[in-house]
């Protein structure tokens, strides 16, 4: 492997370092602190709790962790603050916030937890450098690389690069056996029925009780990263499909048995063998999300548990293999769509092994395990969309042919871009392995709208959650003489249909200036490829807020799940600090957002580069209107960020 | 147990609505060919779609996955049914729905049954017969033209004669039945397409 092939593979665990490590310095370097007014004036409550580990920000009303946040001596007691900008408010003006007047201060009125958004300079230099980034540059890197690549040509391109994680020794044997898989389904399924249990018969304050927070904060927001570095690994130790296979099965593991299982092993609708039930139910989700606001109501939030429940086990009853996981699971394709990305993947490793095979083991099953249930051949997969990593084709292949690799990030959306305009097979000459067809051939209509929808959706997320949308949405209520509900869902539809109708629209203007290739729909579907990472690291900058700021109180929850007084581990009267400071919050925020817009800048470039090979000045010409689709996506994710945000924790 | 007419109505109503979904999505499902085929397709030989590997090989490649089903253009693939080493494989019954040649089987199907071909004229699925005992043009009955009309490689396939009888050039016809489709004799077609491939 080449030593770019190298850097390629290294650079999502060395992001990954580089994030870990921002935490790091932000949570242990030392801040000075200002001193006010040092002489103790009549505030003996104060004064009590100047010790205590945790602080409240008496601006923006953030719990913060004492020793990593910026201090303030003031009237002799000791205040801590999330950010410099806090600071500087009460510095410029303390007697807004302490002392007699605090109780007018506009947080301690409503009670609210606003987090500022990343800064304007912050904000402003994110956007030129987005820009500069966008127009050109990647051109210019092709243009160079060609010239130099004369002599390298033969060389196996960095974003082919693989290091095989399995071996061939304990590890791949401990993927072999079904127990490990089942072990960790066991732990997956004790913590739905956890949610279960608390959102039906906790405490119905949603401060108090564990399933709000372990779904919507830890699980929802944290499935995202666990996309970005393993791929679809949810999907392996998915509670529901865990809970359907076990009663469709009557077994803990392997293939069904002699007498088959309880399914009746319908096919799936012919019409339906796309994503779009998938899109579907991802919209309503949303729509009961944030719409009816059920990430605040435990019993709600079990209830929509219970429901996907009843999706999977009536699915899996009456359906072929796991049809329901393949075409109708909402988690499973934004995980799938996103898992183009992922630096992992399940790939057949040895082509020779499967040009002889004869069985095909991994499509039809033996009885070491069940064929794949989402109807992929591992042969000739070449995209992680479908492939829930389940590793039933790993125990059955018998030439010990599938493994599963580290790889670069958004090795699937880049691979081969030459094929994708190749030359089609000539009769009859159908050698032992056909060469793996390209990523997005032409794309597909429901895989492109759901890139979109996953964008549009998630940066609606974050509108929601700023201090403003309230009162747009009762303004827009009002105005139309509507219910909340019905306004809300008016304009979710617009934000759906918005950056679709965008999309569509700079799609055509980049179809008429490349020429022949497909069409408007030619144009949309296959470039929606470059917006996924655009989607998927706003997604990420975004979900980072909830995970690091409100994630850490499922400390003190974890000891009182159902809010019944219980103290299990001794943590129940805790009171958790964020993991981050809000400046280190916006350096991980900014860096995120770059580094997506970047990927799509570099998909974008490859997918032209397919597709107008030999025309440079056409392709950069025709490129321009998908740059600027990207450049308007990114940066309504750097202004929802600048916005500040209503965090969910503010009501616990 | 003593039920109210509208609570026995009521669940009348909730089992036929359960037994009607259940009946729907079998069919909805299901791409079956009927497993009895009509007189002399043993003899005329099973219609692969576009590109099918010979006959020993596409059955070894074969996964039976459906994909090419689900490509084809005008629903014109469909599989084999009953519990014989051909059920699940793809097929065309031609006088019922012909292959229009859109071609989009061979790229969807994983395993190389099915090759991609680059051009049209390139399908090798069988050969047009003409019975010309039956064909109304040429034993003198009528005066017809319509699988000229239908062939897609008209002129080259297909060439009439004297009141539009037709006549074959087997160098050209790729076996697509789209002839077969349109033959307008009802009992037994006169136009029927040939593949030599074995139904054992």
């Amino acid at each position: 492997m080449s030593a770019r092939g190298r850097l390629a593979v290294a650079f999502p665990w060395l992001v990954l370092a580089i994030t870990i490590g921002v935490i790091v310095w932000d949570q242990t370097r030392t801040r000075e602190t200002i001193v006010l007014d040092a002489s103790p004036v009549a505030a003996p409550d104060g004064a009590a709790t100047a010790a205590a580990a945790v602080a409240v920000d008496p601006v923006c009303g953030m719990d913060v962790r004492r020793s990593a946040s910026y201090r303030v001596v003031h009237e002799g007691v000791e205040l801590a603050f999330c950010s410099t900008y806090c600071r500087d408010e009460l510095v410029a003006s303390p007697e807004k916030f302490v002392g007699a007047s605090a109780a007018a201060a506009p947080v301690a009125a409503d009670g609210g937890h606003t987090m500022r958004g990343i800064p304007a300079w912050l904000y402003q230099l994110s956007l030129a450098l987005i820009i500069v980034l966008s127009f050109g540059t990647f051109e210019l890197l092709s243009w160079l690389g060609s010239r130099r690549d004369g002599a390298a040509a033969t060389e196996t391109p960095a974003t082919a690069a693989r290091v095989d994680l399995l071996g061939r020794g304990v590890l791949y044997r401990l993927v072999r056996s079904p127990l490990p898989r089942f072990a960790a389904q066991v732990v997956s399924a004790s913590l739905f029925i956890l949610v279960i249990v608390a959102g039906l018969f906790g405490h119905q304050n949603p401060a108090m009780n564990i399933a709000p927070l372990l779904t919507w904060t830890i699980w929802w927001a944290g499935l995202i990263f666990v996309i970005l570095y393993a791929g679809k690994a949810f999907c392996t130790v998915c509670p529901w499909d865990a809970i359907a296979t076990w009663i469709e099965r009557l077994r803990p593991w392997g293939p069904r048995g002699e007498g088959g299982g309880l399914s009746l092993g319908l096919r799936w609708p012919r019409r339906l063998r796309n994503i779009w039930p998938a899109v579907i139910l991802f919209v309503l989700l949303t729509w009961v999300e944030l719409g009816l606001g059920i990430t605040m109501i435990p019993r709600a939030t079990a209830w929509l548990a219970l429901g996907m429940l009843g999706m999977a086990v009536g699915s899996i009853l009456l359906f072929d293999r796991k049809a329901f996981c393949r075409y109708g699971c909402l988690v499973g394709q934004v995980s799938g769509l996103y898992a183009q990305f992922s630096s992992i993947e399940l790939r057949v490793t040895d082509p020779t092994a499967c040009a002889t095979c004869t069985t095909m083991d991994c499509y039809k099953g033996n009885e070491r395990g069940e064929g794949c249930p989402t109807f992929e051949f591992p042969k000739t997969m070449n995209r992680s969309t479908y492939c829930t990593l389940c590793t039933e084709c790993i125990r059955t292949c018998p030439h010990e042919s599938i493994s599963i690799r580290a790889r670069p990030w958004a090795a699937d959306l880049v691979a081969d871009p030459v094929a994708a305009s190749g030359p089609k097979a000539k009769t009859g000459a159908v050698g032992p392995l056909r060469p793996v067809r390209s990523v997005l051939p032409t794309g597909r209509s429901d895989e492109a709208t759901l890139a979109v929808v996953l964008l549009s959706m998630t940066s609606f997320h974050g509108l929601t959650m700023t201090p403003s949308w309230p009162r747009w949405n009762e303004a827009i209520a009002d105005f139309a003489g509507v219910a909340i509900s019905i306004s809300f869902a008016a304009v979710m539809l617009v934000a759906i249909i918005v950056p679709i109708a965008l999309f569509w629209a700079l799609s055509a203007a980049s179809a008429a200036l490349l020429g022949e290739v497909g069409g408007v729909r030619g144009v949309f579907f296959r470039y929606a490829a470059a917006l996924l990472p655009i989607a998927l690291f706003y997604h990420l900058a975004h979900n980072a807020e909830h995970l690091l700021v409100e994630g850490p109180k499922v400390l003190a929850l974890a000891s009182d799940p159902f809010g019944w007084g219980w103290n299990l581990f001794g943590t129940a009267g805790w009171s958790v600090p964020p993991l981050i400071t809000l400046e280190g919050l916006w350096v991980i925020q900014v860096l995120f957002v770059v580094i997506g817009h970047v990927y799509g800048l570099w998909i974008s470039e490859r997918i032209t580069r397919a597709l107008v090979p030999d025309d440079r000045r056409r392709a950069f010409v025709g490129q321009l209107p998908m740059l600027a689709a990207m450049v308007v996506f990114s940066v309504v994710s750097l202004w929802l960020l600048y916005q500040p945000m209503e965090m969910r924790i503010s009501a616990m | 147990m003593s039920l109210s007419r509208r609570e026995l109505l009521g669940r009348l109503g909730l089992a036929t609505v359960g037994l009607g979904g259940l009946a729907w999505l079998q069919l909805a499902g299901r791409s079956h060919a009927p497993t009895a085929f009509a007189p002399g397709a043993a003899r005329r030989g099973v219609l692969r779609p576009p590109g099918s590997l010979p006959e020993d090989e596409f059955l070894a490649r074969c996964i039976r996955c459906q994909r090419c089903v689900e490509a084809c253009e005008p629903r014109a693939i469909r599989l084999v049914g009953g519990e014989s080493a051909h059920a699940g494989t793809p097929v065309i019954v031609a006088e019922e729905r012909a292959c229009n040649l859109c071609l989009r089987c061979g790229p969807a199907c994983p395993t190389g049954a099915i090759a991609i071909l680059a051009d049209r004229s390139d399908a090798a699925m069988g050969e047009a017969i003409v019975d010309e005992d039956l064909c109304v043009s040429h034993n003198g009955s009528g005066v017809c033209g319509a699988c000229f009309t239908a062939c897609p490689l008209k002129g080259r396939a297909i060439v009439q004669g004297i009141y539009n009888a037709p006549e074959v050039r087997p160098e050209h016809c790729v076996g697509c039945g789209l002839c077969e489709e349109a033959c307008i004799v009802h009992r037994d077609k006169a136009i029927r397409v040939h593949s030599g491939r074995s139904w054992s």
